[in-house]
């Protein structure tokens, strides 16, 4: 094997996959980056440990001699992200088993695995796909990833769901039972039939690290057990989780009581504030509760340990019921805020009774809603 | 490849495994039920290598360093006696919530799950009870003392103690000393684990020539030595309980047939000669009944040397 590369296009290639392999030892060669060259389709980097594979390629390269090496990941990405940016050399010596890397008038090299055996990335009859948009897969993913549940006794609260339906609308939802973050998207294509498929919070993470603004088509696959996220020259396989995913549309409530909008901005330095107020003994975390009477919205934060903060919202609009107090996670109260104050000046703020489901929304977007259940507390 | 060529005399579950992958009967959860060190692991492997192999052409990779992202293997940790209840509902639980990776099954071992209390019983149960289609449990068990409600969502394979002939031929086949290997597998009652343990420990020898002591010492004795001989034991309790077993048999065959052919381990016949004017073989043959069962505290939560006092107690009870 015998090729050359810009050194900053091979870090950046290495870069995307090295995280994929195993860091734990159990089985050496999943510790490696997969190097194949071919003058026809370039450089393929693939890394796999027992849970997801990543497959990277790029055509910019020129290739003397085709072949393939397996170099310990994160070696090889640490010693090509130091290298100088300059075009590097790398060529495999078969008698000494190692990967010589010129560069300048300097060299190294990397011992290699020698006699590997690599496992294939399962992906081969995989269908049914769907094409969006990277910047919109990116930003549904930014906008429910979050709401998932770490750990949950029902494993599908730790996932986030894709449900498409055939005439092209996709929403893709992630809750832990308290919260439900919800993104709708019209696709351009139709598919055959509706499907629902459930990808681990990891997958979601590794994706969004890929994913930039652009309008480049991200296509999706997948089969019984695994999805491929896939565009030209990248491609990310992970298991999908088992289960059934409860009906969300119920949670989503369709009336409300009392409408509130507030400046952004105004509630995220606020709840910013609250989160100061430790969480005490009661109730184990940290809470808001808002007092809706007169046309004026409060919000307190109390804590026996620490004191209290009751702040007086400027600049608010409330239309419907008053004399509402209804008390909220602060944390997850922030979390909605801290994705609107990326696209909106104003946050509207639905709440259908004191112990009623909350949606927190764009009033501007209604493809992204936030659905917050309110605390049972004492007063 | 068959992974199942290396397990020896457990051809009724091996035969009843292998059938239900070739009919595609495979049941979701099975209890491998048997003495310790008898293969339930070998076997238990060697099924989950078959099954994942299937579908999983390039599974061999994973199986050379003994995993696969589809089999997962619970084990009581280190410093544990119990496997807990995390291990079942944190571990097991999300790791087969995932589906399969590369292969059509997900196949969980569960090692020592007699180990489990009544948390981790419920807690498997709640999987046991709903298992995704593709999910295949595998209970290793050495004792009977599941949860009623787990073994009626099991299928039962029984395992059986290896007969000596087995043992020898596989302890000679690691290159032990076919005189070593006569006298570990004669000792391991059945297992072959023991029977390894004994024979690679090199302390047969040494543990034989204690147990001998001990039995003179508390035939001709005081109480008091009874606390002297659990005492000697600590060097090894379970191979010296052993011991002493075979050498009451022993005593008890010998003084009915006189005959020196018939002992279990023929180093035997001095002490026995030696010590049968004193013996009285109903009370020896309650002995070694009680022995049986205490012994088998020794794989329980039960301090070693109460044990020992308790087996040495027995003895010199039944040689007055």
């Amino acid at each position: 094997m015998n090729f050359s590369i810009e050194q900053k296009d091979l870090a950046s290639l290495t870069n995307l996959v090295y995280r994929a392999a195993s860091n734990k030892n159990a089985i050496p060669v999943l510790a490696g980056l997969l190097l194949s060259v071919d003058p026809e389709s370039g450089l393929t980097i693939t890394a796999t440990d027992m849970e997801i594979g990543m497959r990277v390629s790029a055509k910019n390269v020129d290739v003397t001699e085709p072949g393939s090496v397996l170099v310990n990941a994160l070696y090889f990405h640490n010693f090509i992200k130091s290298l100088p940016a300059m075009r590097i050399n790398l060529q495999y010596d078969k008698e000494t088993a190692k990967l010589n890397v010129i560069y300048g008038r300097s060299t190294g090299f990397i011992n290699t695995y020698r006699d590997f055996e690599y496992p294939n990335l399962p992906i081969d009859k995989m269908e049914d796909r769907i094409t969006i948009p990277q910047a919109v897969l990116k930003e549904a993913l930014k906008k429910t990833a979050f709401a998932a549940a770490v750990t949950h006794f029902r494993q599908v609260f730790t996932g986030i769901l894709f449900d498409v339906k055939s005439n092209g609308e996709l929403k893709v939802v992630a809750s832990d039972t308290h919260r439900l973050a919800y993104f709708s998207y019209e696709m351009e294509q139709a598919i055959s039939e509706d499907t629902k498929f459930i990808i681990p919070q990891r997958t979601a993470n590794e994706i969004l690290r890929v994913l930039d603004e652009s309008d480049e088509p991200f296509k999706i696959a997948f089969n019984e057990n695994n999805v491929v996220f896939y565009r030209e020259g990248f491609l990310l396989m992970s298991r999908l989780i088992e289960g059934q995913y409860p009906v969300y549309e119920q949670v989503i409530p369709q009336s409300f009581s009392t409408f509130i909008n507030i400046k952004t901005s105004t509630l995220g330095e606020i709840l910013e504030r609250a989160r100061t107020m430790p969480g005490d003994d009661s109730l184990k975390m940290q809470y808001i509760q808002l007092t809706v009477a007169n046309n004026e919205l409060r919000i307190n934060a109390y804590s026996e340990l620490m004191g209290e903060l009751d702040e007086r919202v400027e600049e608010v609009d409330i239309e419907g019921e008053q004399d509402q107090k209804i008390s909220f996670n602060t944390n997850y109260f922030l979390d909605a805020v801290r994705v609107m104050q990326t696209e909106s000046e104003d946050i509207q703020l639905k709440l259908s009774g004191t112990l009623g489901p909350a949606m927190i929304q764009n009033p501007a977007n209604e493809k992204y809603i936030y659905i917050l259940v309110p605390l049972r507390t004492s007063n | 490849m068959n992974y199942f060529d290396e397990i020896r005399g457990q051809e009724r579950a091996v035969t009843l495994l292998q059938n239900s992958i070739k009919n595609d009967n495979v049941s979701h959860a099975y209890v491998f039920l048997g003495p310790s060190g008898v293969g339930k692991m070998l076997t238990a492997r060697a099924f989950a290598c078959a099954l994942l192999e299937r579908d999983d052409e390039q599974a061999a990779i994973y199986f050379k360093d003994g995993i696969h992202p589809d089999l997962l293997i619970i084990e009581k940790p280190e410093n544990k006696t119990t496997i807990l209840k995390e291990q079942i509902s944190q571990g097991m639980e999300p790791w087969l919530a995932l589906k399969p990776y590369r292969a059509g099954k997900r196949v969980v071992i569960i090692r020592d799950a007699h180990l489990m209390r009544a948390e981790a019983g419920n807690a498997l149960l709640k999987t046991l009870e709903e298992p995704p289609l593709y999910a295949v449990i595998i209970l290793l068990s050495d004792e009977q003392n599941l949860l009623e409600t787990i073994m009626s969502r099991c299928q039962p394979v029984r395992f059986f103690p290896l007969t000596e002939p087995v043992i020898e031929e596989m302890l000679t086949g690691r290159g032990i000393e076919p005189e070593i290997a006569v006298r570990a597998a004669r000792l391991a009652q059945g297992s072959f684990g023991d029977a390894l343990g004994f024979a690679s420990g090199g302390e047969i020898p040494h543990a034989y020539e204690i147990a001998g002591e001990i039995l003179l010492a508390l035939a001709g004795g005081e109480m008091i030595s009874v606390f002297d001989a659990a005492e000697k034991m600590e060097v090894n309790p379970e191979l010296i309980t052993g011991m002493l077993e075979t050498m009451l048999r022993d005593l008890v065959i010998y003084k009915h047939s006189g005959r020196a052919d018939s002992l279990v381990l023929p180093d035997n016949l001095q002490l026995v000669q030696a010590l049968q004017d004193q013996v009285d073989p109903a009370k020896l043959r309650r002995a070694l009944q009680q022995l049986d069962e205490l012994r088998r505290n020794y794989r329980r939560h039960v301090n070693a040397l109460i044990i020992s006092t308790n087996i040495s107690y027995t003895l010199w009870e039944a040689l007055q």
